[in-house]
């Protein structure tokens, strides 16, 4: 279940310590036409949003930073009208989400992903080497962007966002229990995986 | 219960795993480009940054109000100066429509009409004599050719129904007629000839020119015999000018009743 944001109270502007803003307050300053209220809201959120794309698109960096800006010009251009019906987070990933579905469709990429068994293969043709960690960690990021779509958007806004299994049927438009299965798998998978190759 | 308490131990191994991935940012071009981008739609859209102003309809609301406002109560202003005006005894608008109607076709251009003007307005009642000898005052004044003109014929206030006519233009002798101005009760007549515009001003207040139309009514309701009608238009002529001193005749009718001063 979404958490419902009260309008907050108007705010004076100038000097007042933009820190201690919520998401929401700070994106009504921005949309009545302050620029610091955005630049603190960026702050905030960039990182993990550009990891998300990231790790959804894999060694494509271009693709992910085209698709990091698209999506922060969608909420400037419609600063005006936002309402803080969600949090503010939800919001943002909701447009990053559509925004990845349409580059998924405009690219007619087959995410159904890797198999199981190939992966296994794959681990199984290097018996004698010892991975290292900095090894498990890209190999923990190959088997991320691996995943299948669903599951691996799901898993990334669960790491990522750190959305509640409602909040993440709220950004994909599917309900609780399919969200939830989506994450079993997707964890399941990456644990097998990741067991094998250890 | 054991299938979900595996569960979450998986998704907690897992999670610790990702913990441990970096944390990539994204590059500095980037953000100077987005934040940027973020600062421009602001400009773009005339708001100040860091402040909190309105938009502009709201002055533009609040100006559009303060005008309506005072145009109101200036028109209630007004129209409270009217009623009161008319409840002192002003002149009824019939009467105003037709004397405004007289003094436009006094003015208008005639070569043949000859008039003399009206001795200049003043608050004391002027008897007729006097108003003559003013009269004549002031043809003396005027140059050669209207003071011939104006001699040729003279008007006497007395009893005539004719009220104060305008003045007639000192160049008479113009073949061309000459254009009428009526500003403001003031009646003129100016040459349609080169040598400039000859003129002779008479300018009469309102408040004298009602006065007059009600002593001219008051006589006729004398002379047609209507008492009651003229007791009571006196009544209201009193209330608005106590100390005027009327005409011969109806100050006679007004003292009709009243005891004569014994020394």
């Amino acid at each position: 279940m979404n958490k419902v944001i009260e309008h907050p109270a108007p705010v004076e502007t100038g000097a007042v310590d933009l820190s201690g803003l919520s998401d929401e307050q700070l994106m009504l300053r921005y949309r009545d036409g302050e620029a610091a209220a955005f630049d603190r809201l960026y702050a905030r959120h960039k990182g993990a949003l550009y990891r998300y794309f990231l790790r959804q698109l894999g060694s494509q960096t271009e693709a992910a930073n085209e698709l990091f800006q698209d999506v922060w010009m969608r909420l400037i251009r419609s600063r005006e009208r936002y309402r803080p019906s969600a949090q503010f987070s939800t919001y943002l990933y909701r447009i990053a989400h559509n925004r990845l579905v349409d580059y998924w469709r405009s690219m007619h990429v087959d995410h159904a992903g890797i198999d199981d068994e190939t992966l296994a293969d794959e681990a199984g043709d290097r018996p004698d080497q010892q991975v290292s960690r900095e090894q498990m960690k890209a190999e923990l990021q190959r088997l991320i962007a691996a995943l299948p779509e669903a599951q691996r958007n799901t898993f990334l806004l669960k790491e990522e966002g750190a959305f509640s299994l409602e909040q993440i049927a709220h950004i994909t438009g599917v309900n609780r229990e399919t969200v939830k299965s989506r994450l079993r798998y997707a964890v399941n998978r990456l644990k097998q995986s990741l067991a094998v190759i250890s | 219960m054991r299938n979900e308490d595996h569960e979450q131990t998986d998704e907690q191994q897992v999670h610790e795993r990702y913990l441990a991935l970096p944390k990539v940012e994204p590059p500095p071009l980037l953000d100077e480009k987005i934040i940027a981008a973020a600062h421009a739609e602001l400009d773009r859209n005339g708001k100040k940054r860091a402040s909190g102003h309105r938009a502009w309809y709201v002055p533009l609301s609040m100006a559009a109000v303060v005008l309506i406002s005072f145009s109101l109560v200036l028109k209630l202003v007004i129209d409270e100066q009217v009623l009161q005006s008319k409840s002192d005894g002003g002149m009824p608008l019939e009467e105003e429509q037709e004397f405004n109607r007289e003094i436009m076709e006094d003015a208008m251009p005639e070569q043949s009409r000859e008039r003399l003007s009206a001795p200049a307005p003043s608050s004391a009642p002027v008897e007729p004599q006097s108003r003559r000898k003013t009269m004549e005052q002031a043809v003396e004044k005027m140059p050669a050719p209207a003071k011939k003109a104006a001699t040729r014929k003279s008007v006497d206030f007395g009893t005539s129904t004719d009220s104060s006519k305008a003045v007639e233009s000192a160049s008479t002798a113009s073949p061309l007629p000459a254009p009428v101005v009526v500003t403001e009760g003031v009646v003129e007549h100016k040459s349609g000839s080169g040598d400039g515009v000859r003129e002779i001003r008479l300018k009469r207040s309102t408040d004298d020119r009602q006065r007059e139309i009600r002593l001219r009514q008051m006589m006729e309701l004398l002379e047609q015999g209507k008492y009651e009608k003229l007791q009571e238009e006196l009544t209201n002529f009193r209330r608005r000018y106590p100390d005027f001193e009327l005409p011969e005749a109806l100050a006679e009718w007004e003292n009709r009743d009243r005891p004569s001063v014994v020394d």
